[in-house]
């Protein structure tokens, strides 16, 4: 391993391979949209407290209800708070929220599944048994039941959404490691002369990343829907904490007398879900081997 | 005659096809019997159709695969049963070329590492010493030290597969396996690639075994020839015999189809078009392998293997045309 690392460092290769992917991710503009979209996002949850118009906690039992206005762009809730605000400061909960489920996910996923694609045999039978009794539940019941095991926390909701979402992970891990360890390049390494150990991390690692990297960007826009929906049903973001879902939820009950209520949160949950889908379409295509050149 | 550099002995390789539910487990022999020398600095060319197992033949000899019997000499030591560590301290005597330049490279690597790797893994080179040598291997097979940076993705076929050979030479091996390094290539790269094959045997002394589908390809480089069929060696000589006088009739129908004009064959010059495919090595034919597409077949042929025969200016054939002991055999045996 620490082999491999001086390899890395001597010929100053990470650099370079980060370069080409910029140039060929530049093509790809809805994906920069996209991303320039989410990196504003994150950076306005960010920086909620200066850049929001007003308290999101601070209530005004003469103003409640309101549609939206110059004073209260998004209109007010049933207590009087400004919805504008109180969406960019849910922003935070939900954009956290779908990295701790990614990331969950990640961790759990990850290394079993290039265990199993690298180790096969009996080590790959286990674990892929194991996946599919997981994947045999029904993933609403099984979040549900995580989350009364665990309690109402969103949190716990997102456990619940990165154990569901882990086997995903797994799979797309160990396809791509059993692909990759076929390939004609991974037999010419050993060929020359080099270890098991270098060859996973020098050749089988770098050529397995990419699609992970596609597969996060879209599984943050899915974590993000199941955590609008756990929240919706009032199983993650607890008061006075507030994620988007959480908005639409409480929303929902005076849709009647308000639909700006809904409205806001929920268009921000479809265009941020979008965003990640989007980012991840371009991330495939920018990662994607190019074509063959004749001579 | 002094030690050859590799010697292959009665080499087998079965492959074992997993069945399924309603199909058996089934054996494949890839390789059959197969044997040959190849002496410092000599190019053994490996001709024969795709699948009579020239592949295989390479990935038993660079020790990428398990032979199921037989023998394997480098340098007199017997490298057969050789793992591991022991394995892996060999390895920079022979080294590979593959066919698809566009698989055989890695490409999350550049160039620099690409070329450099060998020497790293061996620890033969670092630092500044390292890409010294690297610009130095690039410039041995024709490139610019400003490729050092790219990408496989950005060469051509020809520029990839000299990047391959550079990375093949980087350890100074004595033995260079080229399986189809040539046969994806057009005309005139394949030609450059062979000119460069060429110089580096002059100047670095290196034996090749050299495979190819194409008889063609190889009657400049080869000095020796073996012709492949169904995972056999049916013939084996110098290859200004095997070019002129063909004795199998199999090397005689691959020697027909060479659209090289060659004016001692082009006098009698008649394309021998062989009827049928070749068979299933899953169930190779009783007898001479051969006898099912063979213009020459004997009732012997078919129920007999015809033994490896000493042929008149150098090397041997396995066929009944030859063997004097069995009727007909003296009718070509001149
Ligand atoms: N890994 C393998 N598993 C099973 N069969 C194989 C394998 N490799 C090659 N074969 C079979 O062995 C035979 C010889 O293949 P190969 O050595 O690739 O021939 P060539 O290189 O002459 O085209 C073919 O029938 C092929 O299908
Ligand atoms: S042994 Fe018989 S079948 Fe085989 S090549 Fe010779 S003549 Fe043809
Ligand atoms: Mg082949």
């Amino acid at each position: 391993m620490s082999e491999a690392a001086a390899g890395l460092e001597q010929l100053g290769a990470s650099e370079s391979a980060r370069r080409r992917f910029l140039r060929r991710f530049r093509k790809q503009r809805p994906a920069l949209y996209a991303l320039g979209f989410l990196v504003l996002l994150a950076l306005g949850a960010l920086f909620a407290p200066w850049v929001a118009p007003y308290d999101p906690l601070t209530q005004n039992l003469d103003r409640v209800l309101e549609s939206p206005s110059w004073d209260h762009w998004f209109g007010t809730d049933e207590l009087g708070r400004d919805v504008a605000s109180r969406t960019l400061f849910a922003a935070r909960i939900s954009l956290m929220a779908a990295f701790q489920a990614v990331l969950i996910a990640l961790v759990i996923g990850v290394p079993p599944g290039l265990l199993a694609g690298l180790a096969g045999g009996w080590v790959d039978n286990l674990i892929m048994r194991f996946t599919d009794a997981l994947m045999a539940f029904p993933p609403l019941i099984l979040a549900v039941a995580i989350v009364a095991a665990l309690g109402p926390s969103l949190t716990n909701a997102m456990i619940a959404v990165g154990i569901l979402l882990s086997p995903t992970f797994l799979r797309l891990m160990r396809g791509t490691a059993m692909a990759v360890a076929h390939e004609t390049y991974v037999e010419a390494a050993r060929s020359i002369g080099c270890s098991q150990g270098w060859i996973i991390v020098r050749h089988i690692l770098p050529n397995v990343i990419s699609p992970l990297f596609v597969q996060i960007s879209v599984f943050a826009g899915v974590a993000m829907l199941a955590e609008a929906g756990l929240s919706f049903l009032g199983l993650g973001a607890q008061p006075p904490d507030s994620s988007w879902g959480a908005m639409v939820g409480r929303g929902f009950r005076y849709i009647s007398l308000s639909p700006s209520l809904i409205v806001f949160p929920g268009l921000a949950i479809a265009v941020t879900v979008l965003a990640f889908y989007v980012l991840g379409d371009g991330l495939r295509d920018a990662l994607g081997r190019e074509v063959r050149r004749e001579d | 005659m002094s030690t050859p550099l590799l010697s292959v002995r009665d080499l087998e390789v079965t492959f074992r096809l997993r069945g399924g539910l309603l199909r058996p487990t089934r054996l494949l022999r890839a390789v059959n019997g197969v044997s040959f020398d190849i002496a410092p600095g000599e190019t053994l060319a490996v001709v024969g159709e795709s699948g009579s197992g020239k592949s295989t033949i390479a990935r038993a000899v660079m020790r990428l695969l398990e032979p199921s019997s037989g023998r394997i000499h480098l340098d007199g030591d017997d490298v057969t049963a050789l793992k591991g560590e022991a394995l892996r301290r060999i390895r920079p005597k022979l080294q590979m070329v593959f066919q698809d330049p566009y698989s055989s490279l890695d490409p999350s690597m550049i160039i620099a590492d690409v070329v450099g790797e060998p020497l790293v893994v061996h620890g033969r080179a670092r630092g500044a010493d390292l890409e010294r040598r690297v610009q130095g291997l690039l410039e041995h097979v024709g490139l610019g030290r400003y490729h050092m940076n790219r990408y496989p993705y950005e060469f051509s076929g020809g520029q990839r597969q000299r990047i391959a050979i550079a990375r093949a030479i980087a350890l100074e091996p004595k033995l260079l396996v080229l399986d189809e390094a040539v046969s994806a290539l057009d005309v005139s790269t394949q030609n450059q690639i062979l000119n460069l094959l060429e110089d580096l045997r002059s100047e670095l002394g290196i034996a090749y075994l050299f495979i190819s589908h194409d008889l063609g390809v190889v009657e400049h480089i080869a000095d020796r020839v073996a012709v492949t069929y169904l995972g056999r060696i049916v013939e084996e000589g110098p290859a200004e015999r095997i070019f002129s006088a063909p004795a199998h009739p199999y090397t005689e129908a691959l020697l027909s189809a060479v659209p090289v004009p060659n004016p001692r064959i082009q006098r009698s010059r008649q394309r021998i078009v062989l009827p049928g495919d070749i068979p299933s090595p899953l169930a190779p034919p009783a007898g001479c392998p051969f006898h099912t597409r063979c213009p020459h077949v004997m009732d012997v042929c078919k129920t007999a293997m015809p033994a490896h025969t000493p042929i008149d200016g150098g090397g041997s054939a396995a066929c009944f045309l030859h063997d004097t002991g069995v009727a007909g055999g003296t009718r070509r045996a001149s």
